[in-house]
């Protein structure tokens, strides 16, 4: 469900704003001490797409979405109120 | 010229360690180290993925310690890796954390001559294919593809010293150019016992970092690891760093429990900052200066780096671009 609040709000967002947001989102996965809790199938199409540089696209960026919501949904959601206040301006 | 490098711990996903290592690939960076502990993944196989995905970065597996892996293995192991990618392949060894070892039944026992002896099998199984010495003979029946350097781990003063007299390189975990100084002094009295030149051995400051732009943020993730140095530091270091002994058992017993929350609470930040580069990124290019003035070669990057990894690999881009 938040992953596909978050994939409405990104429809909204410029080319830039969608880069920095996906660099922000592999941060925080990254960052995760949570990791043992993504599948592994999914963490290789995630590190894949950014190798081929197609972690931007739509279909890589829910993967990286669903991969921070598992690993880190506290500072998902976040994002995702963020994102929400800011398409309010 | 001083060489960079960054420690990746593989205690995550392999396919985080391989995205990040490309990353830092990416970054310029010449090399990564794949610390070694048994409560982790295996620094051996996961170079061997590593090494095959990558193209320049060489990879340095250590410190392996060779009371729990036995060093005619440690040769067979670096000796293979060499197949995959001949001279992009270091190893360290070191004699470890008595309590760890002693934690997995393992007694830690004479641990100078544990290292020669160990540095003497692997350097003769990987270049001369077989070893004679006293109870150990033994060959390897394959060829390396091309040498491997020997680093050893030290932090004491004895340990120190043996890396000068017979190591290719010499991993130095301090942080603070003070310890590092007085680390360095003691690697060259090795090098002159043995009549070797400054130049022949790679003597690498092993720093920790937790870098961000929020420096509270980074003392926070700095905490465990500075914990951690901090009950394993030698009598000379620990002399200098004025903690109470009472401070001190309470700082062993959160250390043992891994009980974080405990470990925030009685770590003095100055303690931390003692043993850790912590703060915003600026800090980094202070002590940088202060490290490579000594005369190191090499600057190891390691863990935890910072709470925000990638935000912190690309401000330390555009601080290395400056040495």
């Amino acid at each position: 469900m938040d992953v596909t609040r978050f994939m409405e709000a990104v429809k909204e967002l410029a080319i830039e704003e969608k880069y920095s947001l996906m660099e922000e989102l592999l941060d925080v996965l990254l960052s995760s001490v949570n990791l043992e809790m993504v599948p592994d199938d999914l963490g290789w199409r995630i590190n894949q797409a950014y190798r081929d540089g197609k972690l931007i696209e739509d279909e890589f960026l829910k993967e990286l979405a669903y991969a921070v919501s598992i690993a880190e949904p506290a500072k998902f959601r976040r994002i995702i109120e963020r994102l929400k206040v800011e398409r309010l301006r | 010229m001083t060489v960079f490098s960054i420690e990746i711990v593989p205690k995550d996903p392999l396919w985080k360690i391989d995205l990040l290592t490309y990353i830092i690939e990416e970054i310029g960076f010449s090399g990564v180290w794949l610390s070694e502990h048994p409560h982790n993944r295996s620094s051996f196989i996961t170079a061997s993925s590593l090494l095959k995905k990558t193209n320049k970065l060489w990879t340095g597996v250590g410190v392996v310690n060779p009371y729990t892996i036995n060093p005619f293995v440690i040769a067979q192991l670096a000796a293979s890796l060499t197949e995959i990618a001949p001279n992009r392949i270091k190893i360290a060894i070191g004699a470890g954390d008595k309590t760890t070892l002693e934690n997995i039944g393992i007694e830690r026992v004479k641990p100078l001559e544990k290292i020669r002896e160990a540095v003497t099998i692997i350097r003769q199984l990987l270049t001369k294919k077989k070893i004679i010495i006293d109870r150990i003979h033994g060959r390897l029946d394959f060829n390396p593809k091309s040498s491997v350097p020997i680093y050893i781990g030290a932090q004491g003063p004895k340990m120190l010293q043996l890396s000068g007299e017979i190591g290719d390189g010499v991993l130095v975990n301090y942080s603070n150019p003070e310890d590092l100084e007085w680390a360095y002094n003691e690697v060259r009295k090795g090098i002159e016992k043995a009549g070797r030149s400054i130049e022949s051995i790679d003597i690498a400051a092993y720093l920790t970092i937790s870098l961000d732009l929020d420096p509270e943020k980074a003392v926070k993730t700095a905490v465990p690891y500075a914990a951690y140095i901090l009950c394993g530091l030698p009598e000379k270091i620990m002399e200098r760093m004025d903690v109470s002994e009472e401070k001190l058992i309470k700082v062993k017993e959160a250390v043992q429990k891994a009980d974080w929350l405990r470990l925030y609470e009685i770590m003095d930040v100055d303690i931390v900052k003692k043993l850790v580069i912590v703060g915003k990124p600026v800090i980094l290019e202070e002590k940088l200066r202060e490290i490579i003035e000594i005369g190191y070669s090499q600057i190891v990057l390691g863990a935890p780096t910072g709470p925000r990894i990638l935000q912190t690999l690309r401000e330390i881009k555009k601080i290395i671009k400056e040495f």
